[in-house]
């Protein structure tokens, strides 16, 4: 069992190819991770720069072949991690499917999608998404046509697999984003179903924000021998983030509040989390009606309602998001440099997933948390667990963002 | 005893500068507090008519002085300026333009106009075609305002450049290269720029963001200073064939050749035309402001409250302009 697929069209002196897949040391920058002079082209025109702590130690791991269990919160970078792993792996000569990756939501999967495509822009490769709400005649007719990297959900992805459209044979890495979500969300019969499709020889990458007892019995049940990459908690999400609260003490006064804010800080892009998708509605309602560029989105709506508001916001022809904690992972906004809780969010886990998105790859980011009197054990609790420092706001708090 | 009394007030002057922000409700009540308060304290006065001391401020005017009548409408005419800059994009444009010309005395407000707007855009470039696009409504009206903006903006690069301070460099960069497209800024600057970025040995920094203000303003700049063009392009290939610039640098500057070949198609002068191609070209006012320039001011003193002696006659003055420009616009707009 040996999968020699790495650094094949490798221009590079040879005293910088180091095969040996066990070391982890990171890699400072792209360019010394002996990658397809294409790929890294792409990845450069992405925008990317430096790789991030994650990028640097776990991209070569993968692409050596290597079983790896990369673990690590929202805003590290892991989308890119097994995005150019898979473009890296690939053989653009065939046009069989060869990488698999699995998300728990169809947004995660979709951008994962668009991330691949983005980074392979000037590879010859073909990547789609197979997601529930869409077409199953579009899946089997692309199917048909040859895809080299797939980017899907459980139920879809083994649909296909059952009907015989999605042909397994050829896979060379099976990708599983998000892992402790996934098992959230009752997904696990699913993949165990669609790993036994899969060749015996498939390398399985795991991503996940934690370790908790299912996951590291799926890497038990699934894995070889995996490299595990762990980077920690507190130096990603909450680093260079200032947090505040504002003592709104009434839900009443919550509105007037956030319209003050606007009327005196410099906000350009921010995302406001509300508790409930009823909430969520009525303050878009409220917020058009003061002449902003709103887009909403809460798990009530369909895939198409769901794929323009993301749209609407990255392409900056809204400027606030209002969202339920269905957008709070994983969903890659770069330029949000506010993000807003409206409503406190009902458990600490979700707090860093809110608030992480704005601490992207070290960009700085301000967070806002509207408290009511009854709120402020719950944020006493989040500081406490985080070990972070929540102060009140200054009023000179736009100088710091 | 008077060294006490010092450090108390200067530990009431910090707790001011770094107070805690009060949300507008609990403020309106604070506010009817103290009023009531006052109240009191002036019918007390009245009592007692014999105590009345030098340190006992004349409360009863409290709210109406002319000093807390200007300083609440400078901080409304901040909000103002602000809230819209906050809410401006592509669809909105129109609409705020006006209430802000309503709501708005420009002319006392330019400081923050050009501060908000400069900051707007370092936070976050991509809006800096709708920020360009407002200024250049603006500027046709109020010149001043626009060649503030200008003159900070040329500031701010320069301050970036000093500092290596990359994204402040870009970021102002955008909003600099879209007041080009815009035609409020003169071709000189813009070659000027590009050739600060590019001579000697520049950094991958230096590449990276000159390459990215070309896409800005290669259109426009190819139209009107086609040698200029081709001579920052003959830069950008000798910085490639001396090989000494890095991958990333490199693979940028063949995109820009790719770019530049197909005649910038892909970047057009002022995106989103339709909402934000709002000024004929002939009624646009070009400042020649150079990168160089001695003369350049911040003129920060415009971005904090002042006393105005004659602020009754600046304002019916401001009045007089605003019915002008709103009268034009009514009538360019039938």
């Amino acid at each position: 069992k040996r999968r020699d697929n790495n650094n094949a069209d490798d221009d590079l002196p040879s005293n910088n190819n180091n095969n040996n897949s066990d070391d982890t040391s990171p890699c400072p920058t792209f360019d010394s991770m002996n990658l397809k002079p294409t790929l890294l082209r792409g990845i450069y025109a992405y925008g990317f720069e430096k790789p991030s702590a994650i990028q640097q130690r776990a991209i070569r791991p993968i692409v050596c072949g290597r079983d790896v269990i990369a673990q690590s919160q929202s805003g590290t970078g892991k989308t890119a991690v097994f995005s150019i792993s898979s473009l890296q792996l690939l053989d653009e000569r065939s046009n069989d499917p060869q990488v698999l990756i699995l998300s728990p939501t169809r947004e995660l999967a979709e951008q994962t999608q668009r991330v691949v495509s983005s980074l392979g822009d000037f590879m010859n490769v073909k990547c789609h998404a197979c997601i529930g709400g869409k077409s199953l005649g579009e899946d089997r007719k692309v199917l048909q046509q040859g895809v080299q990297v797939l980017s899907g959900t459980p139920g879809r992805v083994y649909d296909l697999i059952k009907r015989g459209d999605l042909t397994t044979r050829a896979l060379k890495a099976f990708i599983i984003d998000e892992a402790d979500e996934m098992l959230n969300k009752g997904f696990k019969e699913q993949i165990y179903d669609i790993y036994r499709y899969l060749p015996p020889q498939t390398q399985v990458v795991l991503v996940s924000a934690t370790l908790p007892v299912e996951v590291l019995e799926m890497t038990r049940k699934f894995m070889n021998d995996p490299i595990r990459i762990l980077v920690k908690r507190d130096e990603l999400t909450l680093e260079g983030i200032k947090q505040f609260f504002v003592s709104v003490e009434k839900e009443e006064w919550k509105f007037d509040t956030l319209c003050d804010l606007y009327d005196t800080l410099t906000v350009t892009q921010a995302v406001i989390f509300c508790n409930t998708k009823q909430k969520v509605d009525w303050l878009a309602t409220k917020m058009r009606e003061s002449n902003f560029t709103v887009a909403a989105m809460h798990g009530d709506m369909t895939q198409d309602e769901r794929d323009k508001v993301m749209e609407d916001f990255r392409s900056g022809s809204s400027r606030v998001l209002i969202a339920t904690d269905l957008w709070g992972r994983g969903i890659d906004v770069q330029q949000v440099s506010l993000v807003i809780c409206y409503d406190l969010p009902t458990n600490r886990e979700l707090y860093i997933h809110r608030i992480g998105r704005s601490g992207r790859f070290g960009r700085k980011g301000v967070a806002i948390n509207f408290v009511r009197t009854e709120d402020v054990r719950t944020l006493r609790d989040i500081e406490q667990f985080y070990s972070t420092q929540i102060d009140e706001m200054p009023l000179n708090v736009s100088d710091l963002m | 005893k008077n060294n006490n009394n010092n450090r108390r007030l200067k530990n009431n002057f910090m707790e001011d500068n770094v107070g805690v922000y009060i949300p507008p409700a609990k403020r309106r009540m604070l506010e009817m507090e103290r009023k009531l308060d006052a109240e009191n304290k002036s019918n007390d006065n009245n009592i007692n008519i014999n105590t009345t001391s030098s340190d006992d401020p004349p409360s009863k005017s409290l709210t109406t002085t002319p000093i807390t009548v200007q300083r609440q409408s400078w901080e409304n005419l901040k909000r103002s300026i602000n809230g819209t800059i906050n809410r401006l994009s592509p669809s909105t444009i129109k609409p705020l333009i006006h209430t802000l010309f309503t709501t708005a005395n420009l002319l006392r407000g330019r400081g923050i106009l050009a501060r908000s707007l400069l900051r707007a855009s370092q936070a976050s470039p991509q809006y800096a075609p709708s920020y360009a696009a407002l200024m250049a409504v603006i500027n046709t009206k109020l010149p001043e305002c626009g060649e503030l903006l200008l003159t900070r903006a040329i500031l701010a690069f320069r301050r970036g450049y000093k500092t290596r301070d990359r994204n402040v460099v870009s970021s102002t960069l955008s909003l600099l290269g879209h007041l080009f497209n815009q035609g409020m800024a003169h071709e000189l600057l813009s070659l000027q720029i590009l050739t600060v970025l590019l001579d000697g040995d520049p950094t991958e920094d230096s590449v990276d963001v000159a390459v990215g203000y070309m896409c800005v303003v290669g259109r426009q700049l190819s139209e009107v200073s086609p040698a200029g063009v081709h001579a920052v392009m003959e830069r950008f290939r000798g910085l490639l064939h001396e090989g000494s610039i890095g991958r990333r640098a490199q693979y940028r500057i063949e995109s820009l050749l790719k770019i530049k070949k197909g005649g910038f198609r892909d970047y057009p002068t002022i995106p989103d035309e339709e909402n934000l191609d709002l000024v004929e070209r002939e009624d646009q006012i070009t400042f020649e402001l150079g990168l160089d320039d001695e003369g350049l001011k911040k003129e920060e003193g415009l971005d904090v409250f002042h006393y105005d002696e004659e602020y009754d006659e600046n304002e019916a003055e401001w009045a007089k302009i605003r019915a002008e420009i709103l009268g034009d616009e009514d009538d360019s707009s039938d």
